[in-house]
C-alpha cells in the first residue's frame, strides 16, 4: 500500500487519489505492475473491492469528502466481469455520481472508471498515471477540507466493501482474467 | 405504495440557503423503496450538501439520520434526540412524513427535499408506474382491475375515447414516449373475462367528493379506538 506525500502549501501539488479496484482485473493488475516493475504514481491509494459492482454512490462520493482530489475505479472490461454486469452497474453508478459532483461544484473530471483487462500491469500503470497527471492539472480538489486524511479516511469510509490486504481469497497474478 | 422524487439540488440549496446546521431526515418505509429517500439517499444528500458547502467556503454541519416511518409519531420518537441537535431538517419522506416531522417537531424549520408525485408500483426494476388516485371509490370491480382514473389520460368513467389508436393513447409522456390506452387495455381483460357486457353500461359522472375535491379527507375506526 503506497503512503501519500506530505502536502503543503508550500509544496508543488501532488494529487491524492483514492483508487477502487476490483479483486480480478484492477487489483490484479495493480498486482502486476508491481511484479513488472512498472512504476506509477505512489499517491494513489488502492482500495480492493470484491467487484466494481459493490460499489455505489456513497462510496464515491466519501471518499471525496475524506479529501482525495480524484477518484479512480478499475474493473474488468464490459463483457468480462466474473459476476457478469457488476462492471456495467459500476458503470452507471459512476456516471451518475459525475453528475452529483457538477451539481456540488466539483470537476466530474475527478472521477473515472477505467476497464483494464486483468493482470496488465503495463495497462494499469499507464492509465493511473495518466488519471494522475490530469488531477494533477486540475489541482486541489474544492471539496478537500484542510487536514484531510483522504488514505485512511477513505479507507476507514471504505471499509465496509473492501477486502483486507491480507485476505486468502485475493486473486494471484496467475488467476487473474485470462487476457 | 408512495412514490417521489428528489428535488433538484439547486432547489435544495436553494431552500435550505443561509442554514449552517441541517439535519437530512431518511424515511425507511416507501421513499426507501423507490431509492428515493430512504436513509442511504438521505446519507448521500448530506454527502452532497457538505461537499458543495466546503467548495463554496461556507461552514455547514450536516448529518443526516432516518426513521422507520416519518407518518407515524411513535417512529418519530425514535429520532427526537437527533433531530434536538439541528434548527432545520430537510425531510425526504413523502409529503406525509414531511408535514408529520413539521408538526411533531413545531419548533424546527421542515423543509421538503423531495417531490411526492404518485401512488405506484415498480413495473420492473427502477421503474415505477401510477396505479391508483386513490379516488376514494374504487371502479376497479367494473373495469377488469385496470384504474381509469389514473392509467386513462382523461380519467374517462365511459371509455374508450377517440384518441385510442392501435391500443396506444394519444397522450403521450412526458418523454414522448407511448401510454397503453387504459380502455382497450379494460375491454381487452372483459373480453377474456366473458364480462364485456359490463362495458355497456353507462358509468354515472362520479361523486368526486369522497376524492380530494371533498376536502380533507378523515378516516375513523370506531372499533379499534382506544377506549
Amino acid at each position: 500500500m503506497s503512503s501519500f506525500p506530505p502536502h503543503s502549501d508550500g509544496e508543488p501539488f501532488e494529487p491524492q487519489i483514492v483508487g477502487l479496484a476490483c479483486n480480478h482485473c484492477g487489483y490484479a493488475s495493480a498486482d502486476s505492475a508491481g511484479g513488472l516493475r512498472r512504476a506509477y504514481p505512489p499517491a494513489i491509494s488502492l482500495v480492493r473491492i470484491p467487484c466494481t459492482g459493490r460499489i455505489e454512490a456513497i462510496h464515491l462520493l466519501k471518499a471525496f469528502e475524506a479529501g482525495a482530489d480524484g477518484v479512480v475505479v478499475v474493473g474488468c472490461v464490459e463483457g468480462d466481469c466474473l459476476y457478469s454486469t457488476g462492471n456495467l452497474w459500476a458503470r452507471q453508478c459512476v456516471d451518475h455520481v459525475k453528475e452529483m459532483l457538477t451539481e456540488t461544484g466539483v470537476e466530474p473530471e475527478r472521477l473515472e472508471m477505467y476497464n483494464i483487462p486483468g493482470p496488465n500491469g503495463a495497462g494499469f500503470a499507464a492509465t493511473v498515471t495518466a488519471f494522475a497527471e490530469r488531477i494533477k492539472a486540475l489541482g486541489p480538489s474544492p471539496a478537500k477540507r484542510p487536514g484531510a486524511q483522504p488514505q485512511e479516511d477513505a479507507r476507514a469510509a471504505l471499509g465496509n466493501i473492501a477486502l483486507s490486504d491480507n485476505d486468502p481469497h485475493a486473486v494471484t497474478l496467475e488467476e487473474g482474467h485470462a487476457q | 405504495m408512495i412514490t417521489a422524487e428528489r428535488k433538484p439540488f439547486d432547489e435544495i440549496l436553494a431552500l435550505t440557503a443561509g442554514h449552517d446546521k441541517i439535519l437530512v431526515a431518511g424515511c425507511e418505509t416507501c421513499v426507501a423503496v423507490c431509492l428515493t429517500g430512504g436513509e442511504k439517499e438521505a446519507e448521500i444528500l448530506a454527502s452532497e450538501l457538505r461537499m458543495k458547502a466546503q467548495a463554496d467556503g461556507r461552514e455547514l454541519t450536516c448529518e443526516h439520520t432516518a426513521a422507520i416511518r416519518q407518518c407515524e409519531w411513535e417512529y418519530l420518537d425514535m429520532i427526537a434526540d437527533k433531530v434536538a441537535e439541528y434548527p432545520v431538517i430537510l425531510s425526504m419522506a413523502c409529503g406525509i412524513g414531511i408535514q408529520a416531522m413539521a408538526e411533531k417537531f413545531a419548533d424546527k424549520l421542515v423543509l421538503p427535499a423531495v417531490n411526492t408525485n404518485m401512488l405506484g408500483m415498480p413495473q420492473e426494476h427502477a421503474v415505477w408506474l401510477e396505479r391508483c388516485g386513490a379516488c376514494g371509490d374504487c371502479v376497479l370491480g367494473v373495469t377488469g382491475g385496470i384504474c381509469p382514473i389514473v392509467r386513462c389520460s382523461k380519467s374517462l368513467l365511459n371509455g374508450p375515447c377517440g384518441g385510442s389508436h392501435d391500443g396506444k393513447c394519444e397522450v403521450t409522456g412526458p418523454n414522448g414516449e407511448e401510454i397503453e390506452c387504459a380502455w382497450q387495455l379494460i375491454h381487452d381483460k372483459l373480453r377474456a373475462q366473458g364480462r364485456e357486457d359490463l362495458l355497456l353500461a353507462i358509468t354515472p359522472p362520479k361523486d368526486w367528493s369522497k376524492s380530494n375535491s371533498g376536502g380533507p379527507r378523515k378516516m375513523v375506526r370506531k372499533e379499534a379506538k382506544p377506549v
